[in-house]
């Protein structure tokens, strides 16, 4: 698992690149929340374009993310998810909590 | 008895980082029964939650091994059976239970309701303190022009 960001127009944007499985799921969420905090930033973007497996641990990333910028009164969503990551985002119905683009 | 075509059998231990070497290995022995590319995603899909349970809770404080067993039956029959020897759970209904989970944040609770969508059949079986044992089944749809043996 690749992780990059990019500070776009005030919104903080978490590149990922590979697997995202149980292993990979810990760093995702201190990377976000690291860089949340370092920027400030009120908006957040979890970018999934290259995202090739993902198995439940996705499901409590994206749940944090939310979470997380919920408690700084700030935005988080979801771009780019695959079709497989969908299913099982789709499988917790979190599509009802988290924005996807 | 339903005919075994296929069976393979490997051993490794319950560090994180063999998650993604076991749902790789999963897939790679299931493609020969040329699954399409969301059913092989399932596979690993749900390999990847039976195995994560063993990292985390059959061995939550020790590094232990975890059994992986494949075996094709005839009719395009995927079975892939994930047993440790580690600590058990105690109440596996309530374990099954979408949003369930004794994890830690990296954890949902969706890796029981995620093997049951993504696969035909799940089963399993636990004792406190001797382990447990999750099997699972698909069938792999054969396709236009027959499947590669």
């Amino acid at each position: 698992m690749k992780i990059t960001h990019e500070n776009k127009d005030g919104e903080m944007i978490i590149y990922l690149s590979g697997e995202l499985g149980h292993h990979e799921a810990l760093k995702v969420m201190h990377e976000m929340e690291d860089m949340v905090d370092f920027h400030s930033s009120l908006k957040l973007c979890l970018d999934m374009g290259d995202v090739n497996f993902m198995d439940s641990s996705g499901i409590a990333v994206a749940v944090n993310g939310h979470r997380m910028m919920a408690q700084r009164g700030g935005q988080f969503r979801i771009a780019h998810a695959q079709a497989h990551a969908m299913r099982v985002f789709d499988a917790a119905g979190i599509s009802k909590t988290v924005k996807f683009f | 008895m339903r005919e075994v075509l296929n069976e393979m059998s490997i051993r490794f231990k319950s560090r994180s980082a063999n998650e993604n070497f076991a749902r790789a290995a999963a897939a790679a022995f299931a493609a020969q029964l040329d699954p399409t590319v969301e059913e092989l995603a399932d596979i690993k899909t749900a390999v990847s939650e039976a195995v994560t349970n063993c990292v985390v809770h059959a061995y939550p404080n020790t590094v232990g091994n975890i059994f992986m067993t494949a075996k094709i039956y005839a009719g395009s029959i995927f079975e892939i059976k994930v047993r440790d020897t580690g600590e058990g759970i105690a109440d596996v209904r309530k374990a099954r239970e979408p949003l369930f989970t004794t994890g830690g944040r990296e954890r949902s609770g969706m890796g029981f309701t995620i093997m049951e969508n993504f696969m035909d059949k799940l089963k399993v079986v636990s004792k406190t303190g001797k382990g447990t044992t999750v099997t699972m089944e698909k069938k792999i749809s054969v396709r236009c022009g027959g499947n590669k043996k």
